[in-house]
């Protein structure tokens, strides 16, 4: 061979193998956009087992267990007399072991809401305050009653004594731990009593009769008495418009407040509900009983940890870990996976009564101040509302005009405007949106749904509504359904036309007959093309649906949809949030729709591609 | 006429086909008329060569020109080669069977996905992992301000890429298949190797139809803002983007800026209109630009095809 015939097949060979790697590196790229958008929603739907950090190694269960408001300070009491304080200092927890000087056994304790002071409640009735830090007893009391359990204000300058027979005792904590008596109420046997978590001087206990009352240490707020069950316990939830009360058959409600219906119901534990705790930053609660104990999400009612050993423990405030105690282990720190915790599927796609609604509702709000609202639902029927009305605003004019350009318009005019319709599909979507938003609705307003006319019909009409949407929408996909339309009915095959029309069949009755039942598959495909085109369609509806995050069934009310809420929503979301992840989790089913939509048109456009090419 | 042969010849369907033509037509040009009535008045040489002013509300538009630019050119500098390669190993290399068929179906599907889940791609995989990556062997003294880890004009021109991807394989694929096979083994015949045929025979006939499709890529790239407003497009930038890493101004994030987040809307109408009468020009040249190639190809291969825009 000569020596130009092995540099041609040098470069065959090279250019072969170049082709193929730069083809699969592109085909691994299509790919790896449908796996990456997974990837960041995965996570949602699974969560790690919780991690257990041993912190004392003890035999007996503890009497108390508790963390300062800071969280770095753990500690634990005994029957005893003994008490144990450790700072967890960045997961290092280091032991600080102190005695109160007099050894007598206490009945219960609280600590204080910076850990430096523990309140102790002594067998014998004394109340006395410790100090950690000087490792000597500050302040001592002898209450007019025995008490049975100690409670500590958020602020921690009030401390409450629930009487072991009957009445609630307010103490004053003045600085350096001195105990003073402010207040008390008598009467019936309290069986749990809670301060507010925000607001001062708010009380709220529970009475051997199933009587619920609030006090604002003036007057009673609320009061309630259960009939059809029996609470044993309860906490404030976060918000302070529910509460979550622990029942004898081991669940859990939550109890709205304003309207006193129950908001939720949490799967419980075995036995009677003996401690239940809400934490003060997030959404997290927990409860157990003799026998187990679980930690729910409020919102979602996910389970977040379960195990089966009850008795007390206690609720970090900010980082929602768990001190516990096991027979087998002692003391420990757990920490449950709550990363995503107000994320739940079932959630998503219902209603759900939040804290500051009177009812459930369909919200989406994730940035709330109160509860995160994740009610994915919303924007996906705001989607398929602004896609149905863009349908059927251009569904008619599509196929109609693609009906009279193929079969009515001379050929020298359809070469005129089907390079029109293309014209149509190129202009960009912001500019379309941009016309919606600033010359269409208040044109509709203006000269349509003038104030009269909306005032005479008793609508509510917002300027930037569904309608307005739709059609900036339906104006959007006009040029796809056009042209996969026009497709379909130009290449009916003309030996059938030509038949009908020597049957004696007028031009409009072949075209009724003949041309749009052969086309029929062409058309609807074209529709659902469409239909993907306008459910993935971003800057018409963020610019011209106002974006409000509820469900409305009027037409002239505003919405928002999934691509606008990924839109406007994921620039400003801090990163692997629950909220960020949920941005992918709606492109990931936008990803769905759309796909699924364009497999099964493209099937039909090729199946009815096939047939009519088998009848020319 | 009695109204039997109304109903027969369709009078009232006719005539209702013909009106929604006439709607169809309307639109566009009322679209074309409300944006260039608006716009020209404001349209001057220092609205195109200048900075903005103002909080955007006066001045020229500059940098988004020149940030849309940059980006496209970015984007079809990425999107061209590895488009047409990919056709051609498809079209020309690949085995005729089930695995083709499904790498061509997928690829016409994606070119339907919403173009904001492109966007979310580009910050799951590109901001976060690739830029995310980089950030962390290279440039680890300055986090947690990040250099890579956020939105740039690299990161937005490679999505837009993937994003246009499809439409170059897909006309690139439809071209070079519209060549006969003929001409194929003619060149085989006379001894040439695969890669002459390729070169020699297939490439220069399909070079109509891959053009439109890279013009068709173009006109998606300059018009698509959903996916730019999550990867680096910004209300205003005190330098034109000319390294990688650069947040730029693009004329289309710009319409959408002033038109919904600009604090007195009515002060930045004119500017508005003056931005969108740009882009509507720069796509109305490329749409003339894709009926010229059409043509073009029409005439050379005598194949009439109107799916290839879609």
């Amino acid at each position: 061979m000569s020596e130009p015939d092995l540099k041609a097949q040098f470069y065959d060979r090279l250019s072969a193998r170049v082709i193929k790697i730069v083809s699969f590196v592109s085909i691994a790229g299509i790919l790896l956009v449908f796996t990456s958008i997974l990837y960041e929603a995965v996570p949602l739907f699974f969560s790690s087992a919780p991690q257990t950090l041993p912190v004392s190694k003890e035999a007996e269960p503890p009497l108390f267990l508790g963390f300062s408001r800071s969280g770095q300070q753990l500690s634990a009491g005994w029957p005893d007399g003994r008490i144990k304080n450790w700072t967890n200092n960045y997961r290092k927890i280091e032991p600080d072991i102190e005695k109160p000087s007099r050894n007598q056994k206490i009945e219960s304790m609280v600590l204080g809401s910076k850990g430096r002071f523990a309140f102790l409640l002594h067998k014998n009735g004394e109340l006395t305050c410790w100090d950690f830090k000087k490792g000597k007893q500050r302040g001592r009391l002898v209450p007019d009653k025995p008490l049975a359990e100690l409670r500590i204000s958020p602020d921690g300058r009030v401390l409450m004594g629930i009487g072991r027979e009957s009445g609630l005792y307010l103490f004053r904590i003045p600085r350096l731990g001195k105990l003073g008596k402010v207040a008390f109420l008598d009467g019936t046997r309290i069986i749990d009593a809670r301060f507010s978590l925000w607001e001062k001087d708010l009380i709220a206990f529970l009475d051997a009769d199933h009587n619920f009352t609030i006090w604002n240490r003036e007057e009673i707020t609320y009061h309630y008495n259960f009939t059809k069950f029996t609470p044993t316990c309860f906490a404030f939830s976060n918000g302070g418009d529910s509460i979550i009360l622990g029942k004898s058959d081991g669940r859990a409600i939550r109890w709205h407040l304003g309207t006193n219906r129950v908001m939720a119901d949490y799967p419980g534990v075995k036995g009677a509900v003996m401690n239940l705790q809400s934490g003060r930053d997030g959404w997290n609660f927990a409860f157990s009983s003799d026998r187990e104990t679980v930690m729910y999400n409020l919102t979602t009612k996910k389970e977040l940890f379960r195990r089966k050993e009850g008795g007390r423990f206690a609720l970090n405030d900010s980082t929602e870990e768990l001190l516990i105690f096991s027979s087998s282990k002692g003391v420990g720190l757990v920490e449950p996976d709550s990363r995503y915790a107000d994320f739940s599927f079932n959630t998503s796609f219902r209603k759900n009564w939040f804290e500051d609604y009177r009812k459930p509702e369909w919200i989406w709000q994730p940035e709330s101040e109160l509860e995160p609202k994740y009610g994915v639902w919303v924007l996906l029927f705001g989607t398929l509302k602004a896609t149905a009305v863009a349908m059927l605003f251009s569904v008619p004019v599509a196929v109609l005009s693609a009906v009279f350009i193929s079969y009515y318009l001379p050929g020298s005019l359809r070469e005129l405007v089907k390079p029109m319709v293309e014209l149509l599909a190129g202009i960009p979507s912001v500019i379309v949106g941009f016309l919606a938003l600033m010359w269409l609705a208040p044109w509709l307003s203006a000269h349509i749904f003038t104030r009269e006319l909306v005032s005479r019909w008793g609508i509510e009409y917002q300027q930037l509504n569904v309608m307005v949407a739709g059609m900036a929408l339906g104006f959007a996909i006009i040029p796809i359904i056009f042209t996969i339309s026009e497709d379909a009915i130009s290449s009916v095959p003309s030996s059938l036309i030509q038949a009908s029309l020597a049957m004696g069949a007028t031009r409009w009755q072949t075209i009724k007959r003949v041309v749009l039942p052969c086309a029929l598959p062409g058309i609807f495909a074209s529709e659902m093309l469409g239909f993907g085109r306008a459910v993935g369609e971003t800057m018409i509806v963020l610019m011209s649906t106002g974006n409000p995050g509820i469900i409305d069934f009027s037409p002239f009310t505003s919405l928002r949809t999934m691509s606008a809420t990924i839109a406007i929503e994921l620039p400003e979301t801090p990163f692997f949030t629950t909220h960020w992840r949920m941005l992918f989790l709606i492109g990931g089913i936008m990803f769905l729709i759309t796909f699924f939509i364009n497999i099964i048109s493209s099937t039909v456009i090729t199946r009815l591609r096939h047939k009519m090419e088998g009848t020319a | 006429m009695n109204l039997t042969d109304l109903r027969k010849n369709g009078a009232l369907g006719v005539s209702l086909a013909g009106a929604a033509t006439l709607i169809v037509m309307f639109m566009l040009v009322l679209v074309f008329y409300l944006i260039f009535s608006g716009g020209f008045p404001a349209l001057e040489w220092s609205f195109l060569s200048e900075y903005p002013r103002e909080a955007n509300m006066a001045g020229g538009i500059l940098p988004a020109i020149v940030g849309t630019s940059v980006m496209t050119i970015f984007m079809t500098i990425l999107v061209v080669p590895i488009g047409v390669i990919t056709a051609l190993y498809l079209s020309e290399y690949a085995p005729k069977g089930v695995t083709r068929k499904l790498i061509l179906t997928a690829c016409n599907n994606l070119a339907g996905v919403p173009s904001i889940v492109f966007g979310l791609f580009g910050v799951g995989f590109f901001i976060h992992f690739v830029g995310g990556s980089i950030d962390n062997l290279f440039f680890a003294d300055k986090l947690p301000q990040p250099t890579y880890g956020t939105g740039g004009i690299m990161w937005a021109a490679m999505t837009m890429a993937l994003l246009t991807l499809p439409v170059v394989v897909v006309s690139s694929v439809e071209a070079m298949r519209r060549i006969p096979d003929d001409h194929r083994q003619a060149s085989v015949a006379l001894g040439a190797t695969r890669w002459q045929t390729v070169y020699r025979v297939v490439i220069p006939g399909a070079i109509p139809g891959i053009l439109t499709g890279v013009v068709l890529a173009v006109s998606r790239g300059v018009g698509e803002v959903a996916p730019i407003m999550l990867l680096g497009a910004v209300k205003q930038v005190q330098e034109l983007p000319l390294a990688l890493n650069s947040k730029f101004m693009h004329l289309g994030f710009h319409i959408y800026d002033l038109a919904c987040q600009s604090p007195n809307p009515q002060k930045a109408m004119p500017m508005v209109y003056a931005t969108a009468t740009v882009l509507l020009s720069i796509i109305l040249i490329l749409n003339s630009l894709i009926i010229f190639l059409r043509h073009k190809q029409r005439k050379k291969s005598g194949i009439v095809s109107l799916t290839g825009n879609f």
